[in-house]
């Protein structure tokens, strides 16, 4: 049987999004729990659930991106569920969309291709990175057996 | 040989797909990994390996 599964990524292990950020060129920075934003939330997108206005700018720990003024904050999650939330402010003289994507995409595919490489590997596979098209990395991972 | 394709976009989304598993061996094998990824949103067995489609959607 094959099947096809589609998955909507959640930051859950630390290791794997440090690994991005190093695979990115930005910079880790533990403990740190203040990131660099505009300030002033102007309410004009929603927040996370289980954040209020005065949560913004606070985290875990924060993501340094050489190029930008503006920061990326690792919150936990606050909606009953594990893991963790990337904090940003997308206004673009803070230079995170420039440096990010206009989602932050890039770091959240860095993630998931650390993620996944870490899972498969941990389960005896074989993994091959590809660059497809478009942007798209897929991982080939093989296993003779299992 | 059994192989496992994974698929990141550039707007960071994940597919999964199995390929060469007998029966329901493949969910197995993907399980983990998705799991590791974070929540599945559509997991679709294929067509042609069965006389009716069969598809499952997980919302969580």
């Amino acid at each position: 049987m094959s099947h096809v599964a589609r998955v909507a990524v959640e930051v859950r292990d630390l290791e794997a999004l440090k690994a991005a950020c190093k695979q990115l060129g930005l910079e880790w920075r533990e403990g740190q729990t203040k990131y660099a934003w505009y300030g002033v939330s102007v309410g004009d997108y929603p927040l996370p659930v289980g954040f209020a206005k005065e949560d913004l700018g606070h985290c875990e720990h924060a993501i340094h991106v050489p190029g930008a003024e503006y920061e990326v904050g690792v919150c936990r999650r606050r909606d009953g569920k594990p893991g963790f939330e990337l904090l940003w402010d997308f206004y673009s003289p803070g230079g995170l969309t420039a440096q990010l994507g206009t989602n932050g995409q890039k770091l959240v595919q860095g993630y998931a291709i650390a993620v996944a490489t870490k899972a498969a590997k941990a389960q005896g596979y074989t993994v091959k990175q590809e660059a497809g098209t478009d942007g798209k990395v897929r991982l080939v991972l093989s296993k003779w057996g299992g | 040989m059994k192989t496992i394709t994974i698929e990141i976009d550039a707007e960071g989304n994940v597919k999964v797909e199995a390929h060469g598993y007998k029966g329901i061996g493949c969910k197995d094998a993907t399980k983990a990994l998705e799991k590791a990824l974070g929540a599945v949103t559509e997991d679709k067995d294929k067509p042609e390996l069965y006389q009716s489609e069969s598809v499952i959607t997980v919302k969580r």
